[in-house]
């Protein structure tokens, strides 16, 4: 009897084993990329600064480009890999590498998680946080720091931005493409590519204010 | 009957503890063994990446200062102070000779072009124009970049537009000049007026949105634009290619009618192509695989079999078109045109970035500058025994991209987008020795994002565009007439 109870609790044993290392090991195969955030990211609080600029910006984006993609992200590192590539692409939870354009844009352009703060914020790349706009509150000019701008007049880290999409201006090409800096999707990654957002009638131009230089 | 005991509770809570151990047990070594795998693949250390920013002056007016000017960024979020260095120019009058360094002003104040030198006058408005190349060196690193890459093998190259510029060196004559520089054609568009499109010839190609065997593919989801055939091609012999990257196939169309596409091994990513004089097809992916985003060309026969995937030498590449010696790429930073292949025979790295040229070189060794600059579109053709025409377009509507532009008869044709913030149309231009020959516009047709520069092709006296609309891809011909 004893041995038996011993033999069961043995069992017992091996069947918990088994089976929540089974339905671990699936869930974990099913939302592998989760773990990007969870290994990699923090929470720690950005250092606001009184002096920036487009050239700070740029250099803030260069690190993102070539890294990956999250819908509804924020955390990447700089290895120029898309650490999480294949991610599911409507699920905002998997837990990948990447920002997706708004929370690219946000953190590109160090802004507040307060809407009506226009002040400006380090953010540090491993910082996931993905500020408060989506593209088309870029596109229309939400929040203190933001504006719409006129397409002609954009320079190089002004954006443009459609009702579901939006991009910096990293620089402009002779033959009136510009290149843009952006998290494009989960299929792309962030990168920077040539682009003609800026004659498409679904894109409009807007503005970070208050930049040092 | 066959029954199960009932254990007793201190057997029951030995049961319970067993299966908790062991699941304890397997979630520890689960989570051990993920936290592995996560810090294994996420490495994030590499040495302070340098990129450079320069748009050339490619077509230079006499009566206008010409400046240099650069910009230096550096991969870098430590600190909200943007990265610093110096920056030296290597020019030269015309395109043989040594070089002399000039050294690049810095100027911590301007949004943009922060790195800048006023070209010497004598070298600006040289008869037969300047070349040079840039190194910038960051200060912290040390570390350099140089623009264009291929440095004193390829360097950049300004044409000038008047015949008025003053000769080059001892050898140059004003005979010569006069050969060689005819003063541009000035053209005045005025106002555009929106709404007044030309109805094409014919709609030669069409599929609808879906997965059908001949339909066509969205990629991703909903947080981007729809992005879908993202490039097409046309054959001397009419036949319509278009990039079905989502199917990973080409859909063929003969004389209007669809016929059985053929898979390809393409990864997406908004891929451009060109199909080559042997029927092979070149496909540029911009962004190569997610582990691997440097940008890829892929070439397939007749029949999509792979026959090679190679890298772009730079870290954007934007078109793919055929040139004198095989497939070519514009790439960035360095804004030239690389010979991705001699022959069938791939080029890479170094190979390529010494091939890099400013403007588009063709099959019959003619080149294609163009200069889109504020509302303004220059044009120089240069054919294959050096003598140029060149050409300014003045728009009072802004211009965005400059979509085409290609040799055609004794002049050039010309594809470029006007708009404003509510509303875009493509202006197309025939140009000749007294300046516009004929002009309409077009829609935009650009319901679905495509391969930047994919949208217009001309064979013969046929252009054709890639459209697309909420139910529909299509391709529309518009016969150019004499």
């Amino acid at each position: 009897m004893r041995l038996h109870l011993r033999s069961r609790a043995s069992r017992a044993f091996w069947i918990g084993l088994v089976a929540t290392a089974s339905l671990t090991f699936v869930t974990s195969a099913l939302a592998y990329h989760t773990h990007f955030v969870a290994n990699n990211c923090n929470t720690n609080p950005p250092q606001p600064t009184s002096y920036f600029t487009r050239q700070g910006s740029i250099d803030v984006a260069f690190v993102g480009a070539r890294e990956g993609y999250q819908w509804g992200g924020g955390c990447w590192n700089d290895n120029n890999v898309d650490d999480s590539p294949g991610d599911p692409t409507q699920d905002t939870n998997t837990g990948g590498e990447g920002g997706d354009c708004s929370g690219f844009t946000f953190k590109v352009w160090r802004e507040s998680l307060s809407t009506g703060d226009a002040a400006a914020y380090q953010w540090g790349r491993l910082r996931v946080v993905h500020g408060p706009y989506a593209a088309a509150d870029f596109k229309s000019g939400a929040g203190a720091p933001n504006v719409a701008y006129g397409k002609s007049g954009l320079i190089r880290m002004d954006a443009l931005a459609s009702s579901t999409h939006v991009g910096m201006i990293y620089s402009t090409n002779a033959d009136g493409t510009d290149q843009i800096v952006e998290a494009k999707a989960e299929g792309h990654g962030t990168n920077i590519w040539t682009r003609t957002y800026r004659g498409d009638t679904h894109y409009a131009g807007v503005r970070r204010l208050g930049w040092s230089a | 009957m066959k029954t199960r005991q009932k254990a007793p509770p201190t057997a029951r809570l030995r049961l319970a503890a067993g299966g908790a151990v062991g699941a304890a047990l397997a979630l520890v070594l689960t989570l051990a063994a993920v936290a592995t795998a996560g810090r294994s693949v996420t490495r994030d250390a590499t040495p302070l990446e340098l990129d450079a920013t320069h748009v050339p002056p490619l077509l230079t007016a006499l009566d206008e200062p010409v400046h240099l000017a650069y910009d230096l960024n550096c991969a870098s979020d430590d600190t909200p102070e943007a990265c610093e260095g110096t920056g030296t120019v290597y020019l030269r009058r015309g395109t043989g000779g040594p070089f002399t360094a000039y050294t690049l002003a810095f100027d911590r104040s301007a949004p943009s072009e922060r790195y800048k030198l006023a070209v010497p006058d004598e070298i600006a408005h040289a008869a037969d124009g300047f070349s040079y190349y840039a190194v910038l060196r960051e200060s912290t690193s040390g570390g350099t970049v140089t623009i264009p890459a291929g440095g004193a093998d390829a360097p950049d190259t300004s044409v000038p537009l008047d015949a008025q510029a003053q000769p080059s060196g001892a050898g140059a004559t004003v005979a010569r000049m006069g050969r060689a520089v005819r003063s541009y054609t000035a053209v005045r568009l005025g106002r555009h007026r929106f709404g007044a499109t030309r109805r094409a010839t014919a709609r030669v190609a069409e599929a609808p949105w879906g997965d059908g065997p001949t339909d066509v593919g969205l990629e991703n989801g909903p947080e981007s634009t729809p992005i879908g055939a993202s490039s097409f091609d046309v054959t001397p012999a009419r036949e319509v290619v278009l990039l079905d990257e989502a199917h990973k196939r080409l859909l063929r169309w003969r004389d209007g009618e669809a016929v059985t596409p053929t898979p390809v091994a393409v990864t997406g990513a908004i891929a451009d192509i060109t199909v080559g004089t042997d029927g092979s097809t070149y496909v540029l992916e911009s962004a190569g695989d997610r582990t691997d985003p440097q940008p890829t060309i892929r070439h397939f026969d007749a029949d999509g079999r792979p026959l090679a995937s190679w890298h772009a030498a730079e870290r954007s590449a934007a078109a793919i078109r055929i040139g004198p010696h095989g497939p070519t790429i514009l790439t960035y930073p360095s804004s030239q045109w690389l010979e991705a292949a001699d022959g069938m025979r791939p080029l890479a790295g170094r190979a390529q970035t010494a091939s890099g040229m400013l403007g588009r070189p063709f099959g019959d060794g003619s080149r294609v500058l163009v200069l889109r600059t504020g509302n303004e579109v220059r044009l120089g053709l240069v054919r294959p025994n050096g003598t140029r025409r060149t050409w300014r377009i003045a728009s009072s509507t802004p211009v965005a991209e400059v979509q085409l532009a290609t040799p055609y008869r004794n002049g050039a044709l010309a594809v470029f987008r006007t708009y404003t913030d509510t509303a875009a149309e493509f202006v197309v231009v025939k140009l000749d020795r007294n300046g516009i020959a004929d002009m309409f516009s077009l829609p935009t047709a650009d319901w679905a994002e495509t391969a930047p520069l994919s949208r217009f092709r001309l064979v013969g006296d046929s252009l054709y565009q890639l459209g697309s609309s909420p139910s529909s891809v299509f391709v529309d011909r518009y016969d150019l007439g004499g």
